[in-house]
């Protein structure tokens, strides 16, 4: 339902009941006071009557006689008015009369039917009179009607033209948000600009500031989502650009210079390979994990990324254990990829000579794995960029490999299981990177 | 045609190097901008080929030095940065051209020769001069109409010679623009081309005058 029918709705239903009951209200007393004041006249009718009387223009007759003899006078219609003597005997009354009901009549006001027709009658004994004066009650009715009608016309008028009043004004008042439809409907898909909120009423505001806040979280989405697809790309060109332009020197010379090319080539396709590898490894951290994937051992999972390395890189590496073996939380398969990406960039960044160190510190609930290096370490500056996908240090793109996602794998694990990664300074120059992993849950 | 190429990736690098020799084009690679910038004072280039991520300083930048040092050198970018608000802040920023990563070679060689050529004020891939018929793009040569051998580096002292358009060259100029400021080649290797010349087109292919150098035999047409 739209919020201008919904708010007349609410408006113009109050005030028709606010209406109607003053109205009801209006009509009874209207009625009432009405009906005082008639009986009022009709009791001072009755009196004035009695006054003329007084003086001595109608006199009583020695003998009884009917209706036939009284004096007979012209009455307005649904009025009537009759003299008696106190012995019964009419002396006057007007034409429209009802018969010879009314002598039975108690004094002071009753009612009387005859013939259908309602009387109110009021009977005043004075003297030696008794005076009747009656209303027809149908004609009381009628005036009332008419008044009511009278007074109810301007009424009515003023009931619907407050409900137009209501639909248009609404309707004005609700202007501010046509605009804002108007430009929000202009907006195109990737339009995340803030609408201005200077003219916006009050109760809009925080309504736009709301939008422009999702404005612009979603156009930082778009924009890192952007950074990410450039990134991508980049890291997947370049491989590629590699291997194509190397195979199009191979078919362009020949003997050792072709030969030259197409190891550059292979050297490319290794990359790609690489970059594909951790980009699936990537995707891989936020898949759904194999039941049976799970690590009652962290130290044969270190063994087992380790293992990778062989001949002299693996001499490379050392690793120490202290305390009890508790297994771990996190699937044995992301652990050891995790284990071999810190591992990877420890080499990466480490001089030839320098031996890289594993510690593994099984605490109460968690186990703490340390992957040293004697690189160059980080600056504050790479510290805030490092763990961005697709981010190498400055020192990685001389030696040409890695993709620049080692980190990001590794946080992506870690954040999945409640685990956590630090890279630190090291003591004597380099990089401790420290994974924290929670302990398997054996309850 | 020397080239100056900045590329942080070695064998991206290695490969353009093979690639435009293949084209008659020496390429000079470095793979920082410290170094080109280094490297371009030392000598001076015909063009130069830009990526855009370099690993101390954005590459955009560095073509904003390049242009104000040498307004008129070419310079095309070559990145893998495809989207089109990348292109558009490469040309704006003063390339001339650019190219996506992966390319083709000889649209590479073609577009740098297209370059070079108009900052040398030819618009067309011929220079004919007398009954010469000479492509400087795929070295090849015609005299009378029949196909004459020619090396790469005749080819390009022949071209240069034609961009003198009837003034002389002298043959320092002539070594600058074969070998750079290179100080190991011999002031002889200059004088060796253009015998060689002289044996394959005939003598009267260049003219050479004491003390003012060397220029083309024939008028260009």
């Amino acid at each position: 339902m739209s919020l201008r029918l919904r708010a007349v709705l609410i408006a113009g239903i109050s005030l028709i009941v606010l209406w109607v009951m003053a109205a009801a209200w209006m009509m009874r007393d209207a009625h009432a006071h009405l009906d005082r004041t008639l009986d009022g006249r009709l009791a001072m009718s009755a009196r004035m009557v009695a006054g003329l009387l007084e003086r001595g223009s109608l006199q009583p007759r020695s003998s009884p006689a009917d209706f036939s003899e009284a004096v007979q006078v012209r009455g307005g219609e649904g009025i009537a008015c009759e003299i008696r003597s106190l012995r019964g005997e009419v002396l006057a009354r007007t034409t429209g009369s009802p018969g010879a009901g009314f002598d039975s009549l108690p004094p002071g006001y009753s009612l009387y039917e005859e013939q259908g027709r309602h009387w109110r009658v009021y009977v005043l004994q004075a003297g030696e009179y008794q005076i009747t004066t009656a209303d027809r009650i149908d004609q009381r009715n009628i005036l009332i009607a008419d008044l009511l009608r009278a007074a109810g016309v301007p009424f009515l008028v003023a009931v619907l033209g407050s409900l137009i009043a209501l639909w248009v004004g609404i309707g004005r008042g609700l202007a501010p948000l046509k605009v804002l439809r108007r430009e929000l409907r202009e907006k195109t898909a990737d339009d995340t600009s803030p609408i201005a909120q200077d003219h916006a009423p009050a109760e809009l505001r925080p309504v736009l500031e709301a939008m422009n806040g999702l404005f612009g979280r979603l156009a930082q989405a778009l924009a890192s989502q952007r950074a990410f697809t450039d990134a991508a790309a980049h890291e997947l060109r370049t491989p590629l650009t590699v291997i194509d332009t190397h195979l199009q020197v191979a078919r362009m010379t020949d003997g050792e210079e072709a030969e030259l090319s197409l190891d550059s080539a292979e050297a490319g396709v290794k990359r790609l390979r690489h970059t594909l590898d951790q980009m699936m490894a990537l995707a891989w951290t936020e898949a759904a994990v194999h039941e049976e994937d799970v690590c009652h051992s962290v130290v044969a999972a270190v063994e087992s990324a380790l293992a990778a390395y062989s001949g002299d890189i693996r001499q490379r590496v050392s690793w120490v254990v202290d305390g009890t073996d508790t297994g771990t939380a996190v699937p044995k398969s992301m652990l050891e990829t995790a284990v071999r990406n810190l591992v990877d960039n420890a080499l990466r960044y480490s001089p030839d000579n320098e031996t890289v160190d594993v510690t593994l510190l099984f605490g109460e609930a968690h186990c703490l794995i340390t992957v040293a290096d004697r690189g160059p370490g980080l600056s504050v500056e790479q510290t805030a960029q490092i763990g961005k996908r697709f981010w190498r240090g400055d020192q990685g793109r001389r030696a040409q490999d890695g993709a620049g996602l080692g980190i990001s794998i590794v946080r992506a694990i870690a954040k999945r299981f409640s685990g956590e990664l630090t890279l630190l300074p090291r003591d004597g120059g380099g990089l401790g990177a420290e994974l924290r992993i929670p302990a398997e849950d054996r309850s | 045609m020397r080239v100056l190429l900045v590329e942080d990736d070695e064998l991206i690098g290695k490969g353009v190097v093979a690639g435009l020799r293949n084209h008659g084009i020496t390429v000079r690679h470095v793979g920082t901008a410290a170094e080109a910038e280094t490297v371009q004072q030392e000598d001076a280039y015909h063009a130069l080929v830009l990526d855009l991520g370099l690993p101390d300083r954005d590459g955009l930048e560095l073509l904003a030095v390049a242009r104000a040092f040498e307004p008129s050198l070419p310079i095309l970018i070559l990145s893998a940065r495809d989207a089109v608000e990348h292109r558009l802040a490469g040309l704006h920023a003063g390339a001339d051209d650019y190219m996506v990563k992966p390319f083709d070679l000889r649209e590479l060689a073609a577009r740098l020769h297209a370059l070079v050529r108009r900052t040398q004020g030819r618009a067309a891939q011929w220079v004919i001069a007398g009954p010469l018929r000479l492509e400087p793009e795929s070295g090849l040569a015609w005299l009378h109409e029949s196909a004459v051998t020619v090396s790469r580096r005749e080819v390009d002292v022949l071209a240069h010679l034609a961009s003198a358009n009837g003034r002389w060259v002298s043959s320092d100029q002539l070594k600058e623009h074969l070998y750079g400021l290179d100080e190991t080649v011999s002031s002889n290797a200059v004088n060796v081309h253009i015998h060689n010349i002289r044996r394959k087109l005939g003598s009267d292919a260049i003219e050479t005058a004491r003390g003012l150098g060397y220029r083309l035999g024939w008028a260009l047409s």
